[in-house]
Formats: C-alpha cells, structure tokens, sequence
C-alpha cells in the first residue's frame, strides 16, 4: 500500500467493480420484473380459461 | 436495370436540382467559415488543409446520401421499386453509383471554391488528386448508401445517418487526409502509398457488404 | 420460465466468479512483482487487458450472431447479439475509462491519438450508434435485421481502422506492447487468471442476459394475445 498511484489503482479497480455490479443489479432487477408479470399472465389467463 | 434505375435518380436530380444545389451551398458556407474564422499562415494553412477539405466533403455527402433515400420513401416509391422484378442488390448499386456522381460534380464545384478562398497552391500531380478523390468518393458513398439503406426506416434518421457514418468511415477519412496532404507536399507515391492501399481496402470492403447484404436490409 | 440463478449450474458459476474476482485481486496486490516505475499504476494492467479481450470477444459473437440471425432468422441470435452487444460495449467503455486512468501518471495525459485507445473509441461510437438504431426502431423484425447488419458491418471494419490508426499518428505509438510470454511467472499466470475470470464472467453474464431476454420476448408476447 505504500506504493506509488495506489490512488489510481484503486480507481481503476473500482470503476470496474462498481460497473460490472450496477449492470448485474439493472438486468437482475429486469428479471425479476419479467418474471413477476409473466406470473401474473399466466394467472390472468388462467382465469380467463 | 441498373442503368434504368441510376437514369432514374439523376433524372429526378437534374429537373430539381435539390441536392446538387443543397450540397453545393453548404459546402462552399463552410469553407467561406474556415476562410473567415481563422487567418494562419500559408505554411499552416497548407498543414491543415487537407483534413479540412476532407471534412467539408464528408458533411455534404451526407445531405446526398440523407435525400436520396429519403426520396424513395416519399410516395412510398420504395415498396414500388421492390416489387418490380429487380435483384435488391442492384438497387444498392444504383444508390451507390448516384451518391459517387453528385459527390463528384459537387466536388468538382467545391474544389475550386475551396483553393481559391483558402489561397492554397496546386498540388503538381492532378491525376493522382483526381484519382485519390474519386477512390474516396466511391468510399463515402459504398459505406453511405449502405447505412442510409439502414437507418432510413428508422425515426430520427437525420441524425443517424452522420452518427453512424461518421466513425464507420474514420479509417477512410484518416487516408485520405493523409494521401491529400501527401500529393499537396509533392511526395512521391512511394511515401503515401499505405494510405492509397488503406482506401482501396476500404473501397472493396463495404462495396462488398453492401452489395451482398442490402437485400436484407431493404425487405419489407 | 424460471430464474436465471435458481439453476445449480448458474449458481456455481456465479458462486465461483466470485471466490475467484477477490482471489484475482489478491494475487495483483500480494503476489505479482512491482514495477519500479509504475509501480501500483502498471497493475491496472491485469484488470485493462482482460476487460479489452471480452469487449473484442463481444463484437465478435455480435458479427457471429448477425450473420446467424440473417441465415436462420431465428429470434434467439438476435438476443445473443443484443446481449453480446450490451457487454462488448460495456466493456469497451470500461477500457476508455481504465486506460486514461493509467495513463494520466504514467504518460502525464490521461488521453493520446494512440491506435489502440483510438479504435476502441471509434467501436464505442459505432455501437452507440447500433443502440440508437435498435431504440428508435420498432419492435419488429425489421430492427433485429437491421441490427445484425450493422453488427456485421462494424466488426469487418475493425481491421481496417486499427492499420489505419496505427500508421496514422506515428509520434503517438506510446501503448505498452507486454509480450506476455516474456514476463515472469507471478505476472503471466495472475494475467492469465485474471483473463480467465473475465471470459467466465462474459460468458456467464451473456447467458443470463440472453435467458432475460428470452423472457421478455415471451412476456410480450403474452401481453398481446391476452
């Protein structure tokens, strides 16, 4: 730690972190959107039937 | 057909003059802008050049390659020419070759306008000039064509069109700045002649991917 | 149509990616050597070059894709290439924002016309452009043609702009050219690792987004019938 441009270091780690983990939550979060309206269709239409 | 299909869209362009004189305007506006906004000196001026003509050319193809698709969807004359018994890849080449031939006559107009305004001298080796631009424009109008094709049945496509045209034809632009400036300098072709080859390339590249994939670009 | 992560396998996978993410780490901050120039700033490396491989591997399976999707028209190439998509271009961003992030101490200037950042640059603006057509195209068939073509078109014309870019700007041929199998074995086998992570997590995260988009098509679709 007591090396030179740890500052960036941890930056650029960060950035890549930090991203990869936003895009994993937005498209978990997708899914389960997706997943709850496909269960309501699917008790929609079976209502329906 | 081909040539039916080429007569066709210059016919429409030489009774109207649209995109001819729309070309035209704009391009001699901006390089009247380069001209006033700054004064360098002939050395920088001869430095910088190039990149700007180049630049100038590219924004007026892209009013040509804008309305000459544009053009078609007016009557919805596009499903008309794709029901007609005509191989689509034809149809890329006939937008092809009259996107080279309004480049070419506005260049040849803007040329002129842009020597003379920026004051700069005559390169020593007009054909080679010549032949550079023509490769060029063959280019700008392979990789146009092929996008207008594309983003003509989108919404926004005004601004699409320069979007993706733009990075897509980066490599080309960089050559011919490059080969520009060379002939300018008077350099033999030796010294240029990776950027001649690099504009070939491109030339070949998305003349054959248009050709080969409009088809599936322009079914309904 | 389930979750993604209720299957075992993507729960291993996920489970294994992340043991090996912090294990990457480890390994760049206790093992590998330090540069006596750079010094921490030289270890952005491991986590710069890999994140460049996964987006040149995405627009490849993108072109890939394309080209699958225009021959079978099947639906399902045109979300692994809206998938593909989604990654190369995060990734590539992930580069840009990296690179100047090394270079800012070590170069002094966090950007240069250098032929690599460059075309990474120009394949970001081409994909924006791919997004751009998808979203403001309607939902149909005619977008996801439209998007293989460009796919296709943007992965053809990589070559042709790295040569160009390279001989374009020769005082700017500054990007560290490592030849890997030159370096010693604390850096080569943690570089490899780090590779390797990353291509898992490509592969991984492509899966579960082309799964999700899988479920989409089908929600629509259902959302219309009923």
């Amino acid at each position: 730690m007591m090396y030179k441009y740890f500052g960036f270091f941890l930056a650029a780690f960060l950035v890549i972190s930090v991203a990869i983990c936003s895009w994993i939550y937005v498209i978990y979060r997708q899914e389960k959107e997706l997943l709850t309206e496909l269960k309501r269709l699917n008790t929609n239409k079976s209502e329906v039937e | 057909m081909l040539a039916v299909l080429v007569r066709k869209d210059l016919l429409i362009e030489f009774r109207s003059r649209e995109i001819l004189i729309s070309m035209i305007t704009f391009g001699a506006a901006i390089t009247l802008l380069y001209a006033f906004s700054f004064r360098p000196s002939p050395e920088s001026m001869q430095t910088f050049a190039p990149g700007l003509m180049w630049m100038v050319f590219l924004f007026v193809s892209v009013l040509a390659l804008h309305r000459s698709h544009s053009l078609e969807k007016e009557f919805d004359a596009f499903s008309m020419i794709l029901s007609a018994p005509v191989e689509r890849s034809v149809l890329f080449i006939s937008k092809y070759l009259s996107g080279f031939i309004f480049l070419v006559v506005a260049q040849m107009v803007l040329l002129p306008l842009f020597f003379l305004f920026l004051q700069l001298p005559l390169p020593a080796n007009l054909a080679q000039m010549v032949a550079v631009f023509l490769l060029v424009d063959l280019g700008i109008s392979a990789a146009g064509s092929l996008l207008s094709g594309i983003v003509m049945r989108v919404r926004v496509n005004e601004m699409l069109l320069p979007l993706m045209l733009f990075p897509m034809v980066t490599p080309l632009l960089i050559s011919a700045v490059k080969s520009t400036a060379s002939i300018m300098d008077n350099q033999p072709f030796n010294q240029w002649k990776l950027w001649f080859q690099l504009i070939v390339s491109f030339v070949i590249v998305f003349s054959l991917i248009g050709y080969l994939i409009y088809d599936y670009v322009s079914e309904e | 149509m389930e979750s993604f992560h209720s299957r075992q396998s993507s729960k291993v996978t996920a489970g294994i990616l992340a043991v090996f993410w912090v294990v990457v780490l480890y390994l760049v901050l206790n093992v590998t050597r330090i540069d006596p120039d750079q010094q921490m700033a030289q270890k952005i490396f491991y986590y710069h070059v890999p994140s460049a491989w996964v987006a040149g591997l995405g627009y490849l399976v993108v072109m890939f894709a394309g080209v699958l999707y225009l021959i079978m028209k099947d639906e399902k190439w045109d979300h692994l290439g809206l998938a593909a998509a989604e990654l190369g271009t995060l990734f590539c961003a992930l580069v840009l924002i990296t690179g100047p992030i090394w270079a800012k101490p070590i170069w002094g200037a966090p950007w240069s016309w250098e032929p690599r950042l460059t075309t990474v640059l120009i394949m970001f603006l081409i994909y924006i452009g791919y997004f751009m057509v998808r979203n403001f195209g309607d939902e149909g068939e005619r977008t996801r043609r439209i998007s293989a073509v460009l796919g296709i078109a943007a992965f053809l014309n990589v070559p042709i702009i790295y040569v160009s870019v390279k001989f374009w700007a020769a005082d700017a041929q500054l990007h560290p050219q490592p030849a890997m199998s030159q370096q010693s074995p604390d850096v080569f086998w943690t570089f490899m690792l780090s590779l390797l992570v990353f291509t898992l997590l490509f592969v991984h995260l492509l899966r579960f987004r082309v799964h999700i988009l899988k479920l989409r098509s089908k929600v629509l679709g259902m959302r219309y019938d009923v």
